[in-house]
């Protein structure tokens, strides 16, 4: 009875990580689905996207520490400071370069990384500020299994967001349009289509999913850093290449699975793997897979693969 | 010469090691998040031997660059079919797999009651070996820039030679250069082994210098950086990540009445010149215009 | 020479060939013709080990050369052009053509780093007599990039004649070109490129494979369908009905 009991106890463990897993995970989902859509669409890699959803956050957090802004305002804030922080980006580092200066593109992302970094420490210096919580907290429990009601809230808009992307990729002419410029670029001016307004718009886009996606992370985690940025971008970027690139499903299930190692991880081996094993496991997904769990057709991989970022 | 100045100016000359190896990458047509990894493993390397086992300085080093010479050869061997954003991803990943890992290397000697060695994040302190053998910033300093221009110069010579140009036909079209005859993976190879060998000189001149090491000084950002020097500077000559550095470092440095708004006028003006400068100030084209001129004159 | 034996290829659930056989005889000159994703391109590519085969042998000069490596094939002597053009574009004329050596068994690492000048001086005088050949002396030092089409399609020529390879393959080397153009083109090549190796010609420019070819093959949905001289190829049945009623230039 007592091994049965253990027993329990450890599988009760291993599926409350994979619960928490998936909610860190769906979160992670959504910051991947932002990479691979600005992948797709321009074949140049934006290291800016997560510094840009810090400094929204912190024009969040700046509204709530001295403007004493409600949580929705909070909300509102950051989105719209994502927007603008990434058309800012879109403009100088991909506008303005030319199509086929990829690595071009991806530096000066990474320049204007270091401008977003002093802009939010001039604005609040210091290194940690907190995050006002979410409209709800507490949790619920179901059986042994316990889930916060921030994760739970995570989870739902991921859902919701996930589905209206679909809709939006296959239901609107934007979506078609979206699509045609990431199969191909110069087909899809042929057929009439602005590529760079595609961007634009694509870069608004991303930017709202990356917006929302901050707040959750944030609202959840109740502080933000200057190195928010960092650690989005990296997060994202693994979570899109575990899943495969240019695919919306691979990049949730990308984030699904990074969220579970790193959780299973934490509780198992302790802290100090918890990154290390994410870090592994993309590294061998990529020497061994290199089109990702959910990758494209070979064809299309091959093509991906070859081209220069 | 003022200490500060000798610090900047030793500092430059240790980062340009990491930005030609950054290059080096960039002109084989890959691009490499991970150059900090073998800055690191050179610096954690040639530390241990001076430090812990009382090795001398040159002999440290040499065993530095070799091993991360070789974790070069089994990365770049691992990584040959991969390419663009997916080879960049993998080299940053192997790379945080390093520095993750020294974050839990404790290994420590007891040295003149002293316990000395990797301590994890508290870092690695007393490289003394400067002090031990009354090297001054200044000596130290000379030493880094002999290094550099050495490896400089093998650069230039590389470059001139045909093998220069074999490299750059690999970097331009690997397809193209293959049905020419190259073995493009034995050059590719040879490219990434250079690379990671130079990346552990700067490593292990650092550790020295520095006389501590803490393994987040080899985080994502440094690789970064050098990615960044290499390609302002320019793909056209491996002065070109020479001038990235100084204009990073030198420039920020010496415009300190900025202080507060640096990041935002130099992040500003790197992004302006990458609009008009796609391949960097000294391109491909503007060292061939170059060249054409000093001939003719 | 060179003898394909029933040579496969599938890309995902496409056949692209489908078990090809031709012989080759020495210093011949064969055109390669068909419809559009015949087929032409996948057979030059798997000759020159760009793809390995799914099925079949590759024999030259009575080795079998199957599943080496391009580089390798390359050094036994093969050379080929491409159809959308490979240059290093930010090098210029005389490097590009200086470069196709580079590749040649002759070198090893130590003369690639040190120099040979006895070889370096050689080369490079066959490069200059290469770019001469085709008529792009005058251009040897401007970067390759900022050259019009038809010139570039003469510098790829020109990397061939500089390496003197004893087998080379053509992939549509009028592709783009007009009337006029075509002509030169079909000029160089027979007076500089035929004479003294074997060439294979892929173009859809008939003018261009009636003036250089003595023999033609012609491919259709991965399949040979004809092998003849080029006055009777054209008039075969089955060469018609592949070409589906396009009305066939017959020089």
């Amino acid at each position: 009875m007592a091994i049965e009991r253990e027993l329990f106890a450890k599988m009760v463990d291993f599926v409350q990580n994979c619960i928490d897993g998936i909610m860190i995970g769906a979160a992670y989902g959504l910051l991947a689905i932002g990479f691979t859509i600005i992948f797709g669409v321009m074949r140049r890699l934006n290291l800016s996207f997560g510094p840009s959803i810090m400094l929204g956050a912190f024009f969040g957090t700046w509204a709530f520490l001295t403007l004493n802004a409600a949580p929705w305002m909070v909300l509102a804030i950051t989105i719209a400071g994502t927007v603008i922080t990434g058309i800012y980006v879109e403009r100088l580092c991909f506008w303005a370069i030319r199509r086929d200066a990829t690595i071009a593109s991806m530096v000066s992302s990474f320049a204007i990384w270091m401008q977003l970094d002093e802009v939010a420490i001039l604005m609040l210096p210091g290194r940690t500020y907190p995050f006002p919580e979410m409209f709800v907290s507490g949790g619920l429990n179901f059986g042994p299994f316990f889930v916060r009601a921030e994760h739970l809230v995570t989870l739902l808009v991921t859902i919701l967001m996930v589905v209206g992307i679909r809709l939006l990729l296959y239901r609107t002419t934007f979506g078609l349009a979206l699509r045609a410029v990431s199969e191909s670029s110069d087909a899809a001016k042929y057929m009439g289509i602005n590529p760079s307004r595609i961007t634009f718009l694509a870069f608004i886009l991303v930017s709202l999913i990356g917006g929302v996606a901050g707040y959750l992370l944030l609202a959840t985690d109740q502080q933000v850093t200057p190195y928010f940025g960092l650690w989005v971008t990296f997060k994202g970027l693994i979570a899109m290449m575990l899943g495969g690139m240019g695919s919306i499903p691979g990049a949730i299930i990308g984030g699904l699975v990074l969220g579970i190692i790193e959780t299973q991880t934490q509780w198992y081996l302790g802290n100090a793997f918890k990154d290390m094993s994410a870090y592994v496991v993309l590294f061998l997904a990529l020497v061994l897979r290199p089109g990702g769990l959910l990758g494209q057709g070979i064809a299309e991989r091959q093509d991906l693969a070859f081209r220069r970022v | 010469m003022s200490d500060y100045v000798v610090s900047v100016v030793s500092n430059m000359g240790m980062i340009a090691f990491i930005a030609l190896s950054a290059y080096i990458l960039l002109v084989i047509g890959e691009i490499s998040f991970g150059q900090q990894a073998y800055f690191g493993i050179g610096a954690y390397i040639s530390g241990v031997l001076t430090a812990m086992w009382g090795w001398p300085l040159w002999l440290a080093m040499v065993l530095g660059c070799a091993v991360a010479g070789s974790a070069a050869l089994i990365i770049g061997s691992l990584t040959l079919r991969l390419s663009g954003i997916y080879f960049a991803i993998a080299t940053l990943s192997f790379a945080e797999m390093i520095r993750l890992g020294l974050l839990s290397v404790h290994v420590q000697v007891e040295i003149d009651g002293e316990l000395v060695g990797p301590e994890g994040a508290e870092g690695f302190g007393d490289i003394r070996w400067i002090f031990e053998n009354d090297v001054t910033p200044f000596e130290f300093m000379t030493v880094i820039y002999v290094l550099l221009v050495g490896v400089l110069t093998i650069l230039f010579w590389v470059e001139r030679s045909r093998l220069g140009t074999v490299i750059r036909m690999v970097g331009s079209d690997p397809l193209l250069a293959q049905a020419q005859g190259i073995d493009v993976v034995f050059y590719r190879l040879l490219a990434t082994v250079f690379a990671g060998i130079i990346a552990g000189l700067g490593g292990s001149l650092y550790a020295h210098f520095a006389t501590y090491i803490e393994p987040n000084v080899f985080n994502v950002m440094l690789g970064v950086h050098s990615l960044a020097y290499g390609l302002i500077g320019g793909l056209g000559t491996a002065v070109g990540p020479l001038i990235g550095v100084g204009l990073d470092i030198g420039f920020l440095e010496g415009v300190r009445v900025f202080q507060g708004y640096r990041m935002i006028a130099f992040g500003g003006l790197v992004a302006v010149l990458l609009i008009f400068m796609p391949r960097g100030i000294l391109d491909e084209e503007r060292v061939h215009r170059i060249k054409r001129w000093l001939e003719r004159s | 020479m060179l003898s394909l034996e029933a040579i496969c290829k599938r890309f995902g659930d496409v056949e692209v060939l489908s078990g090809i056989s031709i012989e080759i005889e020495k210093g011949d000159t064969v055109g390669l013709v068909g419809p559009n994703g015949s087929g032409k391109t996948a057979l030059i590519n798997v000759v020159t080990g760009m793809h390995g085969a799914d099925a079949g042998r590759v024999v030259y000069g009575g080795r079998d050369i199957t599943g080496l490596g391009s580089h390798q094939i390359s050094r036994s002597g093969i050379a080929r052009t491409f159809q959308n053009l490979r240059l290093f574009p930010r090098m210029t004329v005389l490097e590009n053509v200086d470069a196709a050596h580079n590749g040649l068994p002759g070198y090893n690492l130590y003369q690639l780093i040190f120099g040979d000048r006895e070889v370096d001086k050689n080369h490079r005088q066959k490069s200059e007599w290469a770019l001469e050949q085709v008529g792009l002396a005058n251009e040897r030092d401007r970067l390759a990039k900022t050259l019009p089409l038809p010139q570039l399609r003469r510098l790829e020529i020109a990397r061939i004649l500089a390496r003197d390879p004893k087998l080379v393959f053509l992939d549509e080397p009028a592709g783009g070109m007009t009337q006029a153009e075509t002509e030169a083109m079909a000029m160089l090549i027979a007076d500089r490129v035929t004479p003294g190796r074997t060439s294979i010609v892929v173009e859809h420019k008939m003018s261009l494979i009636a003036r250089v070819c003595r023999r033609v093959c012609v491919l259709n949905a991965g399949i040979l369908i004809a092998d003849e001289k080029p006055d009777v190829v054209f008039n075969l049945p089955q060469v018609i009905e592949a070409y589906l009623g396009r009305r066939i230039v017959n020089a």
